[in-house]
């Protein structure tokens, strides 16, 4: 094999990017099917029923029941997308967003690709977490581990710099989610002391105001419009590129076409938008940036002037309007040190590079990152005069991970025979009743024997956090030897192992039906032909070549495919030329 | 030791805050987390503990001191246990000494203040503590004590230092609702101070805050529901009660055993109405606890008691000043109603002088005036006559023989309970299943005399005969008031045990 790599992704709300690092630095691969770095993470069926994953899906994604976009939105949750004919989990969707990139990775090293560091918001709950391993699973790919998308971004651009000892804070605003990380780097250690985030607001939040925008735009001009049914859908494309377009202007036109229509014609329209109306519209969105802002540096009580540097990360941190918030709030502008779309999925190949030991602390930077959110149990405690079920913190919020804790505790009686263990996250680290807090999972341990000697027996709850994040939460009775890990809430949207089969049949079938798949079809048909025809040495070198790219392609891999199926190109060439 | 963290580090004892955060970097450039998570546990701990001040502070206090500390924190925690605040107070002091920076030493130390009354000392302790440690309610909760409780602690006259002290603790108090909305601690001192200044209706606001506290209605919330049942009696209040009850009710399952519970909690509460004389109030608890457990016979004859004994003050109200009735049978009426209620001490001496007193007055009278004076108090006083009525009957057999008048036959009226006759107002309340104002019949709970026979059959549950009866007659024999004395006692007696029995039972 080649030389040693390590590979990391961002899977990304609108867009994913793959890099790999080799040489000491992270290379942003070129996505497969076209030239650019990013892959947009958009899924879709043409109208020969054949996937389309990225730029190539552009046209056909907005058709109602054909397409899907922002499925990383939907990752965690017990809800199937529609495509096409079939239903779909969201893991199988990022699944064929992940399985494109690593392909297109494939093809630029030439090797195939197992395993890769994937990178997920820093609030990601626990079950999108596993929905991840899910879809990394169901693309052939071994999830090395979870980074937090702030924290890959820092190590990015910590790489080449050993020697910083300031304060960063990385603001990290993507398609769907804004993560603001605050890190330290000190003597080649870069700390991340604090992750606070707002999970639901994102580049799609200001694309629905410019779409609502465009519309009250189009009343305004024809008033007795009826505006056309799929219109959000189909404004959803010219909305986003309105307002990219406003990242570097002050004003953009807008061609819609067919918007609706009045009584006795359709209705066209050119719309001019300004950066100060649109910024208007979008108040709201702003003041939650502002918001989410303020909550993370009170967390760990940063004066903004203590930070010595701001990383501008994800698309949506273009928009003038957020810069402006970051100029006011620090007094100074977000750096450009990384590139704002590839810092994760640099930082993410890097983390990956640490976990192979293509890195070490001898060679480059070391991190350590945190589990933003606390984590408790309740307990019965005295509060005042009466008893009452309280949050009891076992892990503070922003600590640092891996951490496991044990704390031991009794129970009410030595009758009980049975104790609820009640699992809840906590992220302002205020809380102090369960109902302050978000309960997470429960389990029960039954059958509890009697204490003998009248003193009700203890149990011991381990609580841990590993390097994923991911929680773990064990309660034992060390008396009866009794243990149970307190699971998952009963949740539908985690994948059983046959759930996951079923699933992986699913996204193979329907990789079968790339237009790459289908690429050599003809040239293969030819091939089967000639076969009759020819004999000797050359027959036999052709139905040796038809047969390994039909397992090529069968087996989905790209790289493989388009390197037999031009071999078999040559090989057919060179028959016809000896032919004539 | 192993675990010694300056060691963990490799630093010196007096590094500073850089040289640690250096020593850390290092090692945790050789030992990444994703290397040795269990490595990287050790040496990220012993950062952080020596990275904060605060906690460096803690840490080297222990490590130096730990042992003696333990031994302190065990005895302090002893002395609290068998109240000897002052050897606790010593324990928690050195302790602090030895390590400053512990809340809960400082909490420990201003509750043994507060509980040797040192007031300034107390409030000086929650002061600084409140300022090291402003978001824990408790903390809050104790200094705001510090005020009250001196409030309490003074000679009780109130005035303007007292308000004071109040305003002062009730600001406290604000301060840990604040912080722990969900306490009902806070409201239920804030409740207190208010009793304390008389503005009861402020009080009974804040007792409901601390029911509300926590949610719903639970029993835990039955104490503060007492307390405000006791303050809508004091504000004659007796429809709220009634709704009160119905929320004691509703913070149990509603069963039979709750029932009695709660009946018993009642009872309890009229006790102590009755304790102070206001065998009105009492009367009140006592009707709510037997409309709860009606079959229980305990409650009924503390019903019944209370009842007459309600009734007997109302009567001695109208019997002052009134002509019709001679100036030695009102004193001798008030003297048993004395010796009944209690506000007379028990001393046989003060019987004998008023029975001497009362018979002098008798030799001087007509033998018509004293008949007419005791048949008048008979129709007048019923509730009064009653509770003197051997002696009195003794008085008119006597002096009707002597003079020949004739007397009425002092029979009571077969058909005529004599339980309720002196309670009428309160209709058949206990159940004795006459028709009368409210005449739903309930269970007959005894036969008396032989008019009782004309009790409906409804004899659910079957009272033993005699039970409580008898008890009463046998120790009236012993002469006036002090039979209904040797009731009370019994009453409390039996109170008490039925309340501690059901308590057990939660």
């Amino acid at each position: 094999m080649g030389e040693r790599f390590a590979v990391g992704i961002d899977l990304g709300t609108s867009t994913s990017e793959i890099c790999v690092f080799r040489h000491g630095r992270p290379e942003p691969v070129p996505v497969a099917s076209s030239k650019s770095v990013v892959l947009p993470s958009l899924v879709a069926l043409n109208s020969r029923d054949e996937l389309l994953v990225g730029e190539e899906a552009r046209g056909a994604v907005d058709v109602p029941g054909r397409g899907v976009r922002e499925s990383k939105r939907l990752m965690g949750r017990d809800v199937e997308i529609p495509l096409g004919s079939r239903r779909h989990r969201p893991p199988e969707i990022a699944a064929i967003i992940l399985r494109a990139l690593k392909e297109s990775a494939e093809v630029y090293l030439n090797q195939p690709v197992r395993e890769a560091v994937v990178s997920v918001p820093a609030n990601f709950d626990d079950v999108a977490k596993r929905a991840t391993f899910d879809a990394a699973r169901i693309a052939g790919l071994e999830v090395q581990l979870l980074v937090a998308e702030p924290t890959a971004a820092a190590l990015a651009y910590g790489l080449t710099r050993l020697d910083a000892d300031e304060q960063l804070l990385v603001f990290d605003f993507g398609g769907g989610t804004l993560d603001i990380s605050i890190l330290e780097m000190m003597s080649g250690v870069i700390e991340v002391r604090s992750s606070h985030g707002d999970v639901a607001l994102g580049g799609k939040d200001f694309d629905d105001v410019m779409i609502s925008l465009l519309k009250q735009r189009v009343i305004q001009s024809v008033p007795q419009v009826r505006l056309s049914a799929n219109l959000d859908r189909d404004l959803k494309d010219r909305a986003e590129r309105a307002k990219v377009d406003l990242s570097s202007r002050t004003t953009t036109e807008v061609q819609l076409r067919n918007v609706g229509a009045t009584a006795t014609q359709q209705i066209d329209l050119d719309v001019v938008v300004s950066r100060d109306d649109y910024d208007r519209h979008c108040s709201e969105l702003l003041s939650r940036t502002r918001a989410c802002l303020r909550t993370a540096l009170g967390a760990k009580g940063v004066r903004p002037s203590s930070v010595q540097k701001i990383l501008l990360v994800g698309g949506t941190s273009y928009i003038p309007a957020v810069r402006n918030i970051i100029e006011e709030t620090f007094g100074k502008q977000g750096s450009a040190d990384v590139p704002a779309d590839l810092a994760v999925a640099m930082g993410a190949s890097i983390r990956a590079a640490q976990v192979s030991g293509l890195l070490d602390g001898a060679t480059g930077p070391v991190i350590t990152d945190v589990a933003p959110k606390g984590v408790g149990i309740a307990v019965v405690e005295v509060v005042g005069d009466r008893r009452m079920l309280v949050y009891e913190p076992l892990i503070r919020p922003n600590t640092t991970i891996p951490f496991r804790t044990r704390k031991t505790y009794r129970l009410m009686s030595s009758e009980q025979d049975a104790v609820n263990v009640c699992v809840y996250q906590d992220s302002t680290g205020r809380a102090r009743y369960p109902e302050d807090a978000v309960l997470m999972k429960e389990a029960v341990i039954t059958d509890v024997p009697c204490a003998s000697d009248g003193t009700p027996h203890a149990i011991e709850v381990l609580f841990q956090y590993d390097l994923n994040g991911l929680i773990r939460v064990e309660g034992t009775i060390p008396a009866t030897g009794q243990t149970v890990v307190i699971e998952e809430k009963a949740n539908a949207a985690v994948l059983s192992p046959e759930g996951r089969a079923e699933a992986e049949k699913r996204v193979s079938e329907l990789w079968q039906s790339r237009p790459e798949a289908r690429e050599f079809r003809a040239v293969i048909e030819k091939a089967e032909r000639m076969l009759g025809e020819l004999s000797g040495t050359s027959r036999e070198a052709i139905r040796q070549a038809v047969g390994e790219l039909k397992a090529a392609i069968e087996s989905g891999d790209a790289g493989a495919t388009r390197r037999l199926g031009n071999r078999l190109v040559d090989l057919l060439y060179d028959c016809e030329r000896e032919e004539e | 030791m192993g675990s010694d963290y300056y060691q963990i580090l490799g630093v010196a004892s007096t590094a500073t805050r850089d040289e640690v955060r250096r020593a850390y970097a290092k090692l945790v450039r050789e030992s990444p987390p994703e290397r040795d998570a269990e490595k990287f546990a050790l040496i990220r701990k012993a950062y952080e503990t020596l990275s904060d001040e605060a906690a460096r502070r803690d840490y080297d206090a222990l490590q130096a001191h730990g042992e003696r500390v333990s031994e302190l924190v065990a005895r302090a925690h002893a002395s609290m246990a068998a109240e000897s605040w002052g050897d606790a107070e010593r324990a928690w002091k050195e302790i602090l000494v030895l390590w400053p920076g512990s809340h809960a030493a400082s909490n420990s130390l201003g509750l043994c203040q507060l509980e040797l009354k040192r007031w300034a000392d107390a409030r000086r302790t929650f002061k600084s503590l409140t300022e090291v440690a402003p978001d824990v309610a408790e903390y809050w909760i104790n200094y705001g004590l510090g005020y009250a409780r001196e409030s309490v602690a003074g000679d009780g006259t109130g005035g303007i230092e007292d308000d004071q002290l109040l305003i002062k603790a009730r600001n406290r108090f604000k301060v840990a609702i604040g912080l722990d909305p969900r306490n009902a601690m806070p409201y239920l001192h804030t409740a207190r101070t208010y009793v304390r200044q008389g503005e009861l209706e402020n009080a009974l606001a804040w007792f409901d805050k601390a029911v509300s506290a926590d949610g719903g209605l639970d029993a835990a919330d039955l104490d503060t529901l007492d307390l405000r049942c006791a303050i809508l009696a004091r504000l004659g209040r007796r429809d709220a009660i009634a709704v009160e009850v119905r929320r004691m009710r509703s913070c149990l399952p509603d069963e039979p055993e709750a029932r009695k519970y709660i009946a018993s909690r009642l009872v309890r509460l009229g006790l102590r109405w009755s304790e102070a004389r206001r065998f009105d109030l009492a009367h009140w608890f006592a009707l709510e606890a037997s409309l709860l457990d009606p079959a229980e016979e305990t409650t009924c004859d503390f019903r019944v008691f209370s009842g007459r004994m309600a009734a007997a003050f109302r009567d001695v109200d109208r019997l002052r000043g009134d002509p019709a009735v001679s100036g030695p049978l009102t004193t001798r009426a008030l003297y048993v109603l004395g010796r009944v209620s209690g506000s007379i001490p028990d001393a046989d001496a003060d019987d004998r002088a008023s029975v001497r007193a009362y018979t002098t007055a008798l030799d001087r009278a007509s033998s018509a005036a004293i008949i007419e004076d005791i048949l008048g108090l008979r129709r007048r006083y019923p509730a009064l006559y009653d509770l003197d009525d051997e002696l009195l009957g003794h008085v008119l057999d006597f002096v009707g023989r002597r003079s020949g008048i004739p007397v009425p036959k002092v029979a009571r009226d077969p058909g005529r309970c004599p339980r309720c006759s002196v309670f009428e107002d309160w209709g058949h309340a206990h159940g004795c299943g006459k028709s009368s104002r409210d005449a739903a019949p309930r269970s007959s709970r005894r036969e008396v005399g032989g008019g009782a026979t004309a009790s409906p059959p409804v004899p659910t549950p079957v009272a033993r005969p005699g039970a409580a009866s008898p008890r009463v007659t046998a120790a009236r024999r012993r002469g006036g008031g002090t039979g209904c004395l040797v009731l009370i006692a019994a009453w409390i007696g039996a109170a008490a045990a039925l309340a501690l029995v059901t308590f057990a039972g939660y």
